[in-house]
C-alpha cells in the first residue's frame, strides 16, 4: 500500500500518529535509531538480532521494547510499521527484502548495499511491494553541512572549483571484525568515505569520473587510509580523505574554495568541549555535541516523509547512486586508472 | 665571496638578499630584462645594476648568481651562469620543460659549479622534525602523503603561460612534491591529475588541480596546488601542509601556518604570521656553505627538475585523461 498505513496527516496538527518500530541489528546504530525514534514520540516495539542475543537481551534492557528470536518474527508483527535495518552491510539486501514483503516500510543504514545489484533489488522490493525505503545518509543533516550548502547554492562562494573532505578516526570494530573484509564492508570507500560522496553529489551533482587510491590493495595489514579523487560534470574537482588510520578522537572536514570565497569546517577545531583529567594525563576528549542530533533530524525527516507522503532529503536512489560512485573508486584503487561512471540508461 | 642576481621578477628575491646580507655575503649585482624593474631593485638594496647579463657574467669578482627570473628566463640565465663559471641558486620551478632543466643541470655539471633550486620547505622546522620522527621510525613504514600548497592567485606575469609555463599546477606542485620526495626517499614514478582553469580566477590559466601520485617504493600520495585562496583569507602564503600515514601512526605537517593570527581593522581581515623560523635563511645559507666548503648542497637543480617533471606529468594527465608515466615528460 503506497504511503501511510494511518489516515491522511494534517500539518497543522502536532500530534500525528505515532510509528510504532522494529529495530533489527542492537549495535551501536541500533541504539542510535531506537533513542531517537523515541525521542521523536514514536513507540519502540521491540528488536531481532539472532546472531547476537545478548545484544538484543542488553538493547532492550536499556531500551526497553520485545526481543524478537528472529527477523521473521518481527516482521510478522502486525502492528510494526517501520523498521530500521542496523546490521553489517551484506545483510542489508536479505533483511530489507524480507521487510518489504511483510509489508513494513525501511529505513536502511549507509551504505545501501554492498553491490549494485543488492541495492537494486532492495529498491525494486520496496517499490513492488508499496512500501517506503529511506537510506541513513545522515551527514546531509548534519548542521555544517546543510549550512555550507545554503551557502554555495546562494552564491556566497562564486563558482566552486575545489572541494576537500576528510573522515575518519581510528578503526572501528565491528562484529567479527567485518569492516576489516573488503568483500563485506567495501572498505572505507563504501562504508566510511560514502558520507561524504553523497553529501558531495547533493551540493555538485552527477560525478563524471574518478580516481581512487587506497592502502587496503598496498598494505592490507594496516587500518585503511584511502583518497579519491572526483570529478564532477559540472567541472568541480573533489578530493575526498577517508581514514581509519589515525588513533586520535572522530575527524569530520571540510573545506569548499569558489571564485568568491572559501568555507571551512573541522570539528577538531571547533569541538564544543575538550575534557582532559588528572587521572587519565594525555587523554583528550575532544566532543561536538548539537542540541539536536543529527541522527534524529534524519530520522524526523524520514517520519515525516512516510506520514506526509512526501520525499525526504535523501532517498533511496540517492544512495544508489552513492554507492555507484563508491564502488567506482574501490575499481580505481584496485586497477590504478580513472573509472569513469557512464550515464546509466533511464530503465536501469 | 659576492653574488649577483639575474632578474628580479620572482619576489623571493628580495629575501634571497636579505638572506645573504645576514650571511654576511654581498650582493654587488643586478641584471634584468626590465630595465625600470631592475634598477628600483638594484638601488633598493644598494647594489649596481647591470643592463646586460653577459656584461654582469663576466664580473670576476662574482663567484655565484641567484636566478629570479619569470620561470620561461630561467634555462637561459642558469645556462650562462654555468658558462660564465658561477654557482647557481636558481628560482622554482625550475624549468618549463623536462629538456630544458637537462640542459640546466649538464651545463652546471659540465661547468663544475653548485646548482642549487630554492626550495625553502626544506628549513621549515616542522617539516625537518617530521623527517626526523619518521626516520626514527616513529610512524613505520610510510604508505600515504596528502599535501596541500594552496596559493591566491598572484596575478602578473604568473598567469602568462609563456613567462610562467603554466599557472598553479606549475607553480604549487613543486615545492611539496620535493618534500615528498625527500621523506620518502623514493621517486614519483607516475602522475594522474584533474585541472581546471579560468574556474577560480579570471584568468584562461590553471587555477583549481589535484594531482595524484605514485612513488616508487609504493607510497601514494595526493598534491592539491589550487590557487584556491582569496584575498580575504587569512593563512600565511596559503598553505604547506602534509599528512603522513605510516604502518604505525600519523603525522599531520603544518608547515607555514606556526604563529600569531593578527585580526586588525586597517587590514580589515585576519592575517597570519609565521614565526616559527625563517626557512629561506636555511636554504640560502646551504647553499652558501655548499659553494665555500665544496660539498654537495643538500637540495640539488636536479631535486629541481624531478619536482617540476611531476607538474609536466601533471598537465600530460590532463590532455592524455589518464595517468602517465614519468618517463613520458618531455
Amino acid at each position: 500500500m503506497e504511503g501511510s498505513t494511518h489516515g491522511p496527516s494534517n500539518k497543522e496538527d502536532d500530534i500525528e500518529m505515532a510509528l510504532r518500530v522494529g529495530i533489527i541489528g542492537a549495535g551501536g546504530m541500533g541504539h542510535g535509531h531506537a533513542r531517537a525514534y523515541q525521542a521523536l514520540g514514536q513507540e519502540l516495539v521491540g528488536v531481532a538480532d539472532p546472531p547476537s542475543p545478548a545484544n538484543a537481551e542488553r538493547f532492550a534492557a536499556a531500551l526497553g521494547g520485545k526481543v524478537f528470536a528472529s527477523v521473521e518474527e518481527l516482521l510478522a508483527d502486525p502492528t510494526i510499521d517501520l523498521v530500521s535495518v542496523t546490521v553489517p552491510t551484506p545483510a542489508h539486501r536479505e533483511v530489507v527484502c524480507k521487510a518489504a514483503a511483510a509489508g513494513k516500510h525501511i529505513v536502511c543504514e549507509k551504505p545501501l548495499a554492498r553491490t549494485l545489484e543488492d541495492a537494486d533489488a532492495m529498491i525494486a522490493a520496496c517499490r513492488d511491494a508499496g512500501v517506503r525505503l529511506f537510506a541513513g545518509h545522515v551527514v546531509r543533516y548534519f548542521p555544517e553541512y546543510e549550512h555550507v550548502k545554503s551557502a554555495i547554492d546562494r552564491g556566497d562562494l562564486g563558482q566552486i572549483g575545489v572541494v576537500r573532505t576528510t573522515r575518519g578516526g581510528s578503526e572501528p570494530t565491528g562484529f567479527q571484525s567485518w569492516y576489516r573484509d573488503l568483500d563485506r564492508s567495501g572498505g572505507l570507500l563504501v562504508d566510511l568515505a560514502i558520507h561524504d560522496i553523497d553529501w558531495l553529489r547533493w551540493c555538485f551533482g552527477e560525478v563524471e569520473r574518478v580516481y581512487a587510491t587506497s592502502s587496503k590493495t598496498r598494505v592490507p595489514e594496516s587500518p585503511e587510509y584511502a583518497l579519491a579523487i572526483l570529478r564532477f560534470e559540472s567541472g568541480v574537482i573533489a578530493h575526498v580523505e577517508g581514514s581509519w588510520a589515525h588513533p586520535g578522537p572522530f575527524r569530520y572536514a571540510y573545506e569548499v574554495a569558489g571564485s568568491k570565497g572559501v568555507a571551512e569546517f573541522d570539528n577538531l577545531r571547533s569541538a564544543g568541549i575538550v575534557a582532559q583529567t588528572h587521572e587519565h594525563p594525555g587523554v583528550v576528549q575532544s566532543e561536538y555535541p548539537y542540541v539536536e542530533q543529527p541522527l534524529l533530524s534524519e530520522l524526523q525527516d524520514f517520519v515525516r516523509a512516510i506520514q506526509s507522503g512526501e520525499q525526504a532529503r535523501v532517498t533511496a536512489e540517492d544512495a544508489r547512486a552513492a554507492l555507484r560512485i563508491s564502488l567506482a573508486c574501490l575499481e580505481s584503487a584496485r586497477t590504478g586508472q580513472p573509472v569513469w561512471l557512464k550515464k546509466e540508461g533511464a530503465a536501469q | 665571496m659576492k653574488v649577483g642576481i639575474l632578474s628580479v621578477a620572482h619576489g623571493h628575491v628580495g629575501s634571497f638578499a636579505a638572506c645573504l646580507k645576514r650571511l654576511g655575503v654581498d650582493v654587488t649585482a643586478v641584471y634584468d630584462h626590465d630595465e625600470a624593474r631592475g634598477r628600483a631593485f638594484a638601488e633598493r638594496i644598494g647594489s649596481q645594476f647591470y643592463a646586460s647579463r653577459d656584461e654582469l657574467l663576466a664580473q670576476p669578482d662574482i663567484s655565484a648568481v641567484g636566478v629570479y627570473g619569470e620561470n620561461a628566463l630561467h634555462a637561459e640565465l642558469v645556462i650562462a651562469a654555468a658558462k660564465a663559471g658561477k654557482h647557481v641558486m636558481c628560482e622554482k620551478p625550475l624549468a618549463t620543460s623536462r629538456k630544458e632543466g637537462l640542459a640546466m643541470v649538464e651545463a652546471c655539471r659540465k661547468a663544475g659549479v653548485v646548482f642549487q633550486t630554492f626550495f625553502p620547505c626544506r628549513w621549515l622546522p616542522s617539516v625537518r622534525r617530521a623527517k626526523a620522527l619518521i626516520e626514527s621510525g616513529h610512524i613505520g613504514r610510510i604508505i600515504a602523503i596528502k599535501g596541500t600548497n594552496h596559493g591566491g592567485c598572484p596575478g602578473g606575469w604568473f598567469v602568462d603561460p609563456k613567462l610562467a609555463g603554466g599557472g598553479a599546477v606549475f607553480d604549487h606542485t613543486v615545492h611539496v612534491t620535493d618534500l615528498m620526495r625527500w621523506i620518502t626517499g623514493s621517486e614519483p614514478v607516475s602522475v594522474y591529475a584533474e585541472v581546471e582553469r579560468n574556474r577560480l580566477s579570471k584568468y584562461p590559466i590553471d587555477d583549481a588541480a589535484m594531482i595524484a601520485i605514485e612513488f616508487a617504493d609504493g607510497t601514494f600520495a595526493t598534491l592539491d596546488p589550487s590557487w584556491s585562496r582569496n584575498s580575504a583569507y587569512y593563512k600565511t602564503w596559503g598553505d604547506v601542509n602534509m599528512e603522513i600515514i605510516g604502518t604505525k601512526g600519523t603525522i599531520a605537517v603544518n608547515g607555514v601556518g606556526q604563529g600569531p593570527t593578527y585580526y586588525t581593522e586597517a587590514l580589515g581581515k585576519g592575517r597570519e604570521a609565521h614565526t616559527a623560523g625563517n626557512m629561506d635563511f636555511g636554504c640560502v645559507k646551504a647553499w652558501v656553505d655548499a659553494i665555500q666548503t665544496g660539498r654537495a648542497p643538500e637540495v640539488s637543480g636536479e631535486d629541481g627538475l624531478k619536482a617540476v617533471e611531476v607538474a609536466l606529468a601533471a598537465y600530460l594527465s590532463e590532455r592524455e585523461q589518464r595517468p602517465v608515466s614519468i618517463r613520458e615528460v618531455e
